[in-house]
């Protein structure tokens, strides 16, 4: 099954809610609501998650001297940096970075309008 | 709840409260992420029990407490509901509960941030400031240390957020954002001159308004002693303005209306650049229990959307903190 049918399937889904459910169901719309905001998170993590490893991996890169291997165990060392009190002046622009790439998922539409 | 609750109810309101309870009827009220609200109401009255949700945060007192320090509250002058009754468990809700008098007025943070007519919500704002100024002007007694004990003043801060750490450790969550904000407020700690009774969650869905007065200051679960920056801090956060990030008082007014009016009471003006700390502990402290809430999902019977959500809102709260942090001065 293809990644693209899946997507298919979940913007139709919102379709649904959005255009059949939620004129109807007044009473539910907050429910509805909830619903399609995980709807888009999960159409946003689908689409993201693969770009986004690739991302983090070379935003957190950018503060290590050596090659990285593991993008999760490289993060809990710059956590370790930070906790520290090792901070380097790259610090506060990777925490932006790798932000935006949260929001990507979390915020999909926010992030697509800059 | 269902025929058998509702039965067992009306027992409890007819002997211990002494009213007839003809047909009375059961709501769940909105909001209870934490503790749930339920609409007790007759022809004669109408009351408010409140029980633990499934999913209450480590964070939360028990309903005990919070029954004990409303009966405080209210003896005090504070605009709480008169606490009725209180049954701990176990019981026929399994749930520590208890009943107080229903308070009318809207909580609905994103109602009150609309309210069109400028002059109401300036009202209203003041209002708010100076009942926040009553509540920090509670004296400490016997009755209250018991419920809620004093930290040590000069510690309290540093302890805090030492708890933050540990609680992101116990959380077992990658946060880099948010441990920088931490180690910020380490370096930056402000001075803390006396503690006062912070209500804990004073934003602007815990507070009643009816008209243009507020009728009711709900949820004191997260009720301690603290520097009365803490509340000031919660309330002004971006995180709290529902959207409407212009009025820095709760999405609903001014900083000045708000500062001025707790300073009428008070005589402490606390101007909005000392907020920057404050600011960035709401944050954090918000996207602690964004994600607790988020865990105990995984431990209730029934999957709740709700809870599963709030996880995903720490990204926008950790972009908030970086705004924050990097204003200049």
């Amino acid at each position: 099954m293809s990644e693209q049918k899946i997507i298919d399937l979940l913007k139709a889904s919102q379709a649904v809610i959005k255009n059949e459910l939620l004129p109807q169901l007044g009473s539910q719309k907050y429910n509805l609501l909830m619903l399609m905001r995980s709807l888009e998170i999960l159409q946003a993590y689908i689409l993201q998650k693969d770009i986004s490893t690739l991302h983090r991996s070379g935003i957190v890169q950018d503060y290590f001297s050596f090659p990285i291997k593991d993008v999760d165990e490289a993060i809990q060392l710059f956590i370790s940096d930070i906790r520290e009190g090792k901070q380097s002046d790259q610090t506060f622009e990777i925490l932006k970075a790798l932000n935006s790439e949260d929001l990507k998922i979390t915020e999909p539409k926010a992030a697509q309008h800059g | 709840m269902n025929a058998n609750h509702i039965l067992q109810l009306s027992g409890i309101l007819q002997q211990n409260l002494g009213l007839i309870p003809h047909e009375i009827q059961l709501k769940k009220m909105s909001g209870g992420a934490i503790q749930e609200n339920w609409l007790v109401q007759s022809e004669d009255f109408a009351l408010v029990l409140r029980k633990n949700a499934e999913s209450s945060v480590e964070a939360s007192s028990d309903r005990e407490q919070e029954f004990l320090l409303l009966d405080r509250l209210y003896h005090f002058g504070i605009k709480v509901p008169e606490p009725l009754y209180f049954e701990k468990s176990p019981n026929f809700l399994n749930s520590d509960f208890f009943i107080m008098k229903k308070i009318d007025g809207v909580t609905e943070g994103h109602k009150l941030v609309r309210i069109t007519e400028e002059e109401k919500r300036k009202k209203i704002t003041k209002d708010i400031g100076k009942q926040l100024a009553l509540i920090h002007a509670i004296q400490s007694d016997e009755v209250l240390e018991k419920l809620l004990p004093k930290p040590d003043k000069d510690q309290y801060l540093e302890n805090k957020l030492t708890g933050f750490l540990e609680q992101l450790d116990h959380l077992k969550r990658q946060r880099p954002i948010l441990e920088y904000a931490i180690q910020w407020m380490f370096n930056n700690l402000p001075k803390v001159d006396d503690l006062v009774l912070v209500h804990g969650d004073y934003r602007i869905g815990n507070i009643m308004v009816n008209d243009d007065q507020i009728s009711g200051i709900l949820d004191w679960e997260f009720t301690q002693w603290g520097d009365r920056r803490e509340d000031l801090g919660w309330f002004t956060s971006k995180c709290w303005r529902f959207g409407q990030d212009e009025n820095i008082a709760g999405g609903i007014g001014s900083y000045k209306d708000f500062a001025k009016a707790y300073a009428e009471i008070s005589d402490i003006y606390i101007p909005e650049f000392e907020m920057k700390f404050w600011h960035v502990l709401s944050h954090v402290r918000w996207a602690i229990i964004a994600m607790q809430q988020s865990d105990r999902n995984n431990e209730t019977d029934t999957p709740s959307l709700e809870l599963a959500l709030t996880e995903f809102l720490v990204p926008r709260l950790e972009k908030n903190i970086l705004e924050i942090l990097g204003e200049k001065e």
